[in-house]
């Protein structure tokens, strides 16, 4: 398309310029950089269409940074515990992850530990009826044993011919004979 | 700034939650804790948080392995698109995280057929696109009642010592640009953004959106015919 000194450029035209890169040369667009340097009028078009362009893009990426850079202040300052992971790359999961194992490990046990009471408690719910209620198993278990003594006592007094508390009347001077006892006696 | 979006405004708790799990989990100074969403976060938190992350694909070296090196270098560029997308400085930090999430995750994905800056504008625009899909209606009534003030853009402008008169002008082309913007299709908006304020070539944006080569520019071409349209109408008022 050629381009006649009288006519102006076209919409298409001042577009084709605008979005053109400066170092594109061909035959079109020389004859249009020429045009625009004969016709004050498309050359003032084309700048009241280049200049707000301009404008706009600073005006964005001013705005743009300072935003991002107000967002930035406010933020806390890494840990240098993190600093080296980041600089080691990927070598950062691997660091943290021992961290979460045990974490997660903590929590399980902590999670577990309610079901272990309960699994004891179910354990041990039919023998309630002889243990004296809330009693640890150990004291259940001595005072089993205490009870056999008790009564193997009994039965060796029972069995015995002269009762306990008959003996000394049985044979008062029996290995004691140069003994006095002077302790009172109750009844 | 408030989240009011419906849909994600469930997704995202429940999405920070079990990110957050594995780094409840550490105790001490190696804790690990996941910023709430409308907090930044560092290069470094960023990385870490990413490299927390359990992913099957480790074995392939890709670009993303030193991907400190990845965030430094392209987070600015990834931000500054996705806040020039959706004017909402919370919403950009929140996708430009997830940005690096998935290309982490995906990274094995990755095969060196694009550069590392239009694979990750690639997702990004994604996000854009999955947000303003499902949060529609909200985010369109949010952006027209401008959530951001365009003043406030304009207070970016370079040369702050230049003439009262010259400053006045440039925040007015710098307004009616960002309010023509807004009134754009989101595919026009979108191939505007990459374009003029990416600076991206048009077989790149072309890479990025999937959209040919020649509707790219019939985009741009009906964008810019917008914005011509609005400068001629504030010139006639002014006048």
């Amino acid at each position: 398309m050629s381009l006649k000194p009288h006519r102006h450029l076209t919409h298409r035209q001042l577009c084709d310029v605008l979005l053109a890169d400066s170092q594109e040369t061909s035959p079109r667009r020389e004859q249009m950089r020429e045009h625009l340097r004969d016709c004050p009028l498309c050359a003032a078009e084309l700048a009241s269409l280049r200049q707000p362009l301009s404008l706009f893009r600073s005006a964005t990426t001013a705005w743009a940074s300072h935003t991002s850079a107000s967002c930035s202040r406010t933020l806390p300052a890494l840990p240098d515990s993190l600093q080296s992971p980041l600089r080691d790359g990927i070598s950062g999961r691997r660091l943290s992850r021992p961290v979460v194992w045990a974490s997660a490990a903590a929590l399980l046990f902590a999670a577990a530990i309610p079901l272990t009471l309960h699994e004891h408690r179910t354990s041990y719910a039919p023998t309630q009826e002889t243990v004296v209620p809330g009693g640890h198993p150990c004291s259940r278990q001595i005072d089993r044993v205490g009870d056999e003594a008790l009564l193997e006592e009994i039965d060796q007094t029972l069995s015995s011919p002269v009762p306990t508390p008959m003996q000394p009347l049985a044979d008062p001077t029996a290995g004691r004979s140069n003994q006095i006892d002077s302790t009172p006696r109750k009844n | 700034m408030q989240h009011t979006l419906s849909g994600q405004k469930y997704l995202f708790p429940a999405v920070v939650l079990l990110r957050c799990v594995p780094s409840v989990l550490l105790s001490g100074e190696g804790a690990l804790t996941l910023l709430p969403r409308r907090e930044c976060m560092s290069t470094e938190a960023l990385a870490t948080n990413l490299l927390s992350e359990t992913s099957p694909a480790a074995a392939i070296p890709t670009p993303f392995d030193d991907l400190a090196a990845v965030i430094d270098t392209h987070r600015p560029r990834i931000f500054r698109f996705l806040l020039a997308s959706l004017r909402d400085a919370d919403l950009a930090e929140t996708l430009t995280q997830e940005t690096f999430l998935r290309a982490w995750n995906s990274r094995a994905a990755f095969r060196g057929d694009c550069s590392v800056v239009t694979w990750l504008t690639r997702i990004a625009l994604n996000l854009v696109r999955d947000h303003t899909r499902t949060q529609r209606f909200r985010f369109w009534r949010r952006v027209s009642s401008q959530a951001v003030d365009p003043a406030e853009i304009a207070a970016f402008l370079p040369h702050p010592d230049s003439l009262a008169e010259s400053r006045f002008i440039a925040t007015e082309q710098v307004a009616i640009l960002w309010q023509t913007i807004s009134t754009l299709s989101p595919r026009q908006r979108t191939i505007f953004l990459l374009r003029f304020v990416e600076e991206m070539d048009l077989s790149e944006i072309s890479s990025v959106t999937g959209i040919p080569l020649s509707t790219v520019k019939s985009h741009l071409y009906r964008a810019l015919a917008n914005v011509r349209a609005r400068y001629a109408e504030s010139t006639r008022k002014a006048l």
